[in-house]
């Protein structure tokens, strides 16, 4: 087993990051429904699998924040297929009829780890998913499709320091909303097994033809991770994210709304056996008093295997999403797969 | 009044070079331990002791306000490059960047503001017995600035020479000083000439395989100047300006946390548009974070924030992110 084994590297899936669509100067009802709803997904389905301080110890995820993939034990080739589930939501039990609306996606991850230097590229090329509206209770699809690269450095198996870019296209109707995003975080290493992160990612939306607005959004984490992880390895993680309001009109397509999302995790590796536990909450804060905040709230589970080259995962999330009183319960299966060089 | 908002910006678009470098303009006696940030006075980089290449990329976003109504919205982006290399105990250092700024006008008002900003610089300095270095160099500086309908490209050329020293007390206390001679040009005014005048003190602590502390505090001033117009061309004025520096950095096993704030204070009349009475706020205030690798020989990677704003009638406020990557040989 070799020594270098007992410091962290591995990694979570990728989770690109929280933003929000919404198109500025959009006159019909009709339209500001469909970019409110864009909005509302792209806060909340935007998001995977919150790695921010550390990697998952199943190497096929990616990370969120740039600086733990340094972190991770070798280089990996990674592919992730994720099944969607969002059954009825309550507002239809009320009238007995039963909605259920299925959308999948598949991403495909290289992690490239030569030495101290650590680079990420992790792709979806186009996942299809649905927007909720709790006011009719209906369901409209959109496309969605990005791309994150990410390099960092380790130092001294000490600290780890990262900077990342991203690029979302989310299509619904017709109307094209591209997210660019850049960073830079660190994340530092105590007493062997003791990781503290922080890290600035620079918003920037362009809603169809419209103005870009800009705004910031800041992580910070602290996580455990301690073992070899070709034997046996403990991870847990409590991590954090954040948007604040930023305005740059007066009506409420312009407005980005406050945004948060907790993330806590616990992963264990027993000889091989891969076992997951996560939970998060989501969050787009109402940015006027007649409005509700909305709320999606998931716990995943996942078993799987590691061994000094393969990996393989399977997940089971089941969650709810929530404005004021009107939920949906959601359900989302995945796979992983991964090939890695320790 | 044409005339006087003219100067007024003039003034202004040249500080603007002075938001973009602002970790520069920190080193005033002794360098960055980021061997990669750009020095702004000649003397400190005889006190590097590696020789790199670095390159950032930055993107600012900020908006003016005028009586709590938002006027403009600025988007800046830009590249800076760097490079210090050694020669025995000659040291010499040159650095360049461009910015280019897009600006929205939300209210129907006409006003001046930057559209691109270029610069470079080179170093050159000799350290004698780890005791003294002294340095030379010389800097050039170009704003390109919308005025008016009638002059939406203005462009103001600075070009200045700079001499100063640097004095080491046990390698651990440094003190040191210099002068530049800035020169201003443009299309519309006689030639401006002022100088600027340094001091400060600094404190460097560690060994480069171990802990390092740097702080260093300075001050710059320059007197107002006023050259006589000529023909055509407008009076060039100076107004009197006084810059605190204060910057603090540690490094440990190659990783720096450093912290920096710069203040700025311009005594030039005007009058205020929302008072209408004369004033002479006109207040810089520039605060920069950052965190970077720096290995003994190898990938530089890190990055900076900085919050900046500026108080007169009006207030901008700046909020910039640069990502930072360069090479140790």
């Amino acid at each position: 087993m070799p020594n270098s084994c007992n410091f962290v590297e591995e990694r979570h899936h990728c989770q690109p990051y929280i933003f929000n669509i919404r198109l500025l100067g959009i006159k019909t009802m009709k339209f500001k429904i469909i970019l409110l709803g864009i909005v509302i997904l792209g806060l909340f389905s935007a998001k995977l699998y919150a790695q921010i301080v550390t990697p998952s110890l199943d190497p096929a995820v990616a990370t969120e924040l740039s600086a733990a993939i340094s972190w991770r034990f070798g280089s990996t080739i990674g592919v992730e297929t994720t099944q969607f589930q969002k059954t009825d939501a309550v507002l239809r039990k009320t009238d007995g009829k039963t909605v259920k609306t299925e959308d999948n996606r598949s991403s495909a991850l290289v992690a490239y780890q030569p030495t101290h230097t650590t680079i990420q590229l992790f792709m979806v090329p186009a996942e299809k998913d649905y927007d909720w509206d709790p006011s009719t209770d209906t369901y409209q699809s959109f496309q969605r499709a990005y791309n994150k690269a990410s390099l960092t450095v380790r130092g001294k198996n000490i600290f780890s320091i990262g900077v990342g870019a991203n690029n979302f296209t989310i299509t619904k109707n017709s109307i094209i909303n591209q997210v660019k995003s850049y960073g830079g975080s660190f994340s530092v290493r105590v007493f062997k097994g003791i990781f503290m992160g922080a890290g600035l990612e620079k918003v920037t939306e362009t809603p169809g033809q419209l103005d870009p607005r800009k705004w910031d959004k800041q992580y910070s984490g602290i996580a455990f991770m301690y073992g070899d992880p070709l034997s046996y390895m403990f991870r847990t993680e409590l991590s954090a994210s954040s948007s604040k309001e930023v305005k740059t009109g007066p009506t409420e397509d312009e407005i980005h709304p406050k945004t948060s999302y907790t993330n806590i995790a616990a992963e264990a590796l027993l000889k091989g056996y891969l076992l997951t536990y996560q939970k998060t909450l989501e969050s787009v804060f109402a940015y006027n008093e007649q409005g509700d905040d909305k709320k999606r709230d998931m716990t995943r589970y996942g078993i799987g295997m590691r061994g000094s080259n393969l990996s393989y995962g399977f997940y089971f999330s089941e969650g709810e999403e929530s404005i004021n009183t009107m939920s949906r319960p959601i359900q989302k299966y995945q796979l992983t797969f991964g090939f890695s060089f320790i | 009044m044409y005339f006087s908002k003219l100067k007024s910006f003039i003034l202004i678009a040249l500080l603007s070079c002075g938001f973009y470098s602002g970790s520069a303009l920190a080193q005033v006696i002794t360098p960055s331990l980021d061997p990669t940030q750009p020095i702004a006075a000649p003397s400190p980089a005889g006190w590097v002791n590696k020789m790199s290449a670095g390159v950032g990329y930055t993107e600012q976003s900020g908006n003016r306000e005028l009586g709590g109504i938002q006027e403009y919205e600025f988007d800046t982006k830009g590249t800076s490059v760097n490079l210090a290399v050694s020669f025995k105990n000659f040291y010499l250092s040159a650095s360049s960047f461009a910015y280019n700024t897009a600006t929205k006008l939300n209210i129907p008002i006409e006003g001046p503001y930057n559209i691109k900003d270029a610069g470079s610089q080179i170093n050159l300095s000799l350290v004698g017995n780890q005791f003294v270095s002294i340095g030379l160099g010389a800097r050039v500086a170009e704003s390109t600035d919308y005025l008016s309908a009638l002059m939406p490209e203005a462009i103001n050329k600075e070009q200045s020479t700079l001499g100063n020293i640097s004095i080491s007390v046990k390698e651990i206390f440094f003190i040191g000083g210099g002068i530049e001679r800035v020169k201003r040009s443009n299309d519309y005014e006689v030639q401006g000439l002022w100088s600027n005048t340094s001091a400060g003190i600094a404190l460097k602590l560690g060994q480069p395989s171990g802990v390092q502390f740097r702080t260093e505090i300075s001050s710059t001033t320059s007197p107002e100047t006023a050259n006589a117009p000529k023909g055509a061309l407008l009076e060039a004025k100076h107004y009197k300006t006084a810059t605190t520096r204060y910057a603090m950095e540690i490094m440990f096993s190659g990783l720096i946390f450093s912290a920096l704030k710069v203040e700025k204070s311009t005594n030039e009349p005007y009058i205020d548009q929302i008072t209408l009475q004369n004033s002479t706020t006109n207040n810089e205030a520039n605060t920069q974070g950052g965190v970077l690798w720096i290995p003994e020989q190898g990938l530089v990677l890190g990055f900076y924030f900085n919050n900046i704003y500026l108080e007169r009638d009006y207030n901008d406020k700046h909020s910039s992110f640069r990502i930072q990557a360069g090479y140790v040989f």
